[in-house]
């Protein structure tokens, strides 16, 4: 990233889908120069999976937890995450398509390292694992995904500052094949919590400063606390019947 | 299924009908694709046709146009043509 871009700063916290409309609503409307770009730091309330746009219901989540933990499909593609509202701090970042940003292998590249950074912040070792991870001596804390529109890039991902680990291996299903060249052949193995790594409590409030730390710094972003629009609440409320459709979430069962 | 240490995983689902054609498909996984729609609208295509190399290979051409991410473009050629050959291979033998 060249230039200190000015983005807008919001710190929210909702339903699946209402924070996946929201992040679908911003991106049309930044692509539509409505919206100035954003960098949304947000929770699930309550814990929710999400899914990759393609991913199927049944292979990724189990039984048990689908009928105590509300599913939403994304529209971007990548992996099912379990957002614990204790312990995971999701992200969601608007940009327009820069030069650098156009190849998408680069570009997850750099915005994943304003998570890298925040996890650096608060004294864990953490780097880039392409291709769209975020990883502490070896074992994943984050999960980065993107969907573009309009010529605007959308980035949400994860950032396990405290996830119950337990609970995700739990309700998340994974064929064995995913794990190939992983070095593991479980979920549990193969993640890990900052607070884990850190062998201490990182707080919610210690995780959101780092992270609005980690992503100014590493994106070069002169951050300014905002809100959101009247036109932007309207198209996520008209947006957010679709993430609560049955339709939509078991688009493939 | 498809999986390599540096890509994500791909699931293919394919039903047949008595007579070998597709009646429904579904291409799954963990992967990214930028014009996600025409993924969709690509398998939705597939529906009356008989699995073989030269679908696998329309099937592939359009699936590029989607910008898939995190497969590398030969492999899931590949992938596609296994799994057209082994559906059709399987079916034939049930008709026998």
């Amino acid at each position: 990233m060249g230039l200190t871009l000015k983005v807008r700063l919001i710190i929210d916290e909702g339903s699946g889908p209402y924070n996946m409309a929201l992040d679908e609503a911003l991106m049309y409307l930044h692509g539509l120069g409505y919206s100035p770009p954003t960098l949304r730091l947000y929770m699930f309330k309550p814990s929710t999976i999400t899914l990759g746009y393609f991913q199927s219901v049944s292979d990724n989540v189990s039984e048990e937890c689908l009928s105590k933990v509300p599913v939403v499909r994304r529209i971007s593609g990548g992996g099912a995450v379990l957002h614990d509202e204790f312990g995971e701090i999701t992200y969601s970042i608007v940009l327009r398509e820069s030069q650098d940003l156009r190849n998408p292998l680069h570009s997850f590249k750099i915005l994943t390292e304003g998570v890298v950074r925040a996890a650096r912040f608060l004294g864990a070792p953490a780097e880039f694992a392409p291709l769209n991870d975020g990883i502490i001596a070896g074992k994943k804390f984050s999960g980065q995904a993107q969907a573009r529109k309009l010529g605007v890039i959308l980035q949400h991902g994860t950032f396990m500052y405290a996830t119950r680990v337990e609970l995700l291996a739990k309700c998340l299903k994974a064929p064995t094949e995913k794990f190939v060249g992983k070095g593991t052949t479980s979920i549990l193995d193969r993640v890990t919590t900052i607070s884990a790594y850190l062998g201490r409590e990182v707080t919610r409030d210690e995780a959101v400063n780092s992270l609005i730390k980690g992503f100014s710094e590493a994106l070069k972003l002169d951050l300014y606390e905002g809100t959101y629009s009247e036109a932007e609440l309207t198209l996520a409320k008209s947006i957010e019947w679709k993430y609560r459709s049955v339709e939509w979430t078991y688009l493939r069962p | 299924m498809f999986k390599k240490p540096t890509s994500k995983l791909i699931i293919f689902k394919l039903t047949l009908s008595d007579d070998c054609s597709i009646v429904k498909a579904s291409l799954e996984g963990d992967f990214f694709a930028y014009r996600p729609e025409l993924v969709d609208e690509s398998i939705d295509s597939l529906k009356g046709l008989k699995p073989d190399a030269l679908l696998a290979e329309e099937l592939h051409k359009k699936l590029m146009r989607s910008f898939i991410i995190g497969v590398e473009e030969l492999d899931l050629l590949a992938f596609l043509k296994e799994v057209f050959e082994e559906s059709r291979e399987k079916c034939a033998k049930s008709l026998k």
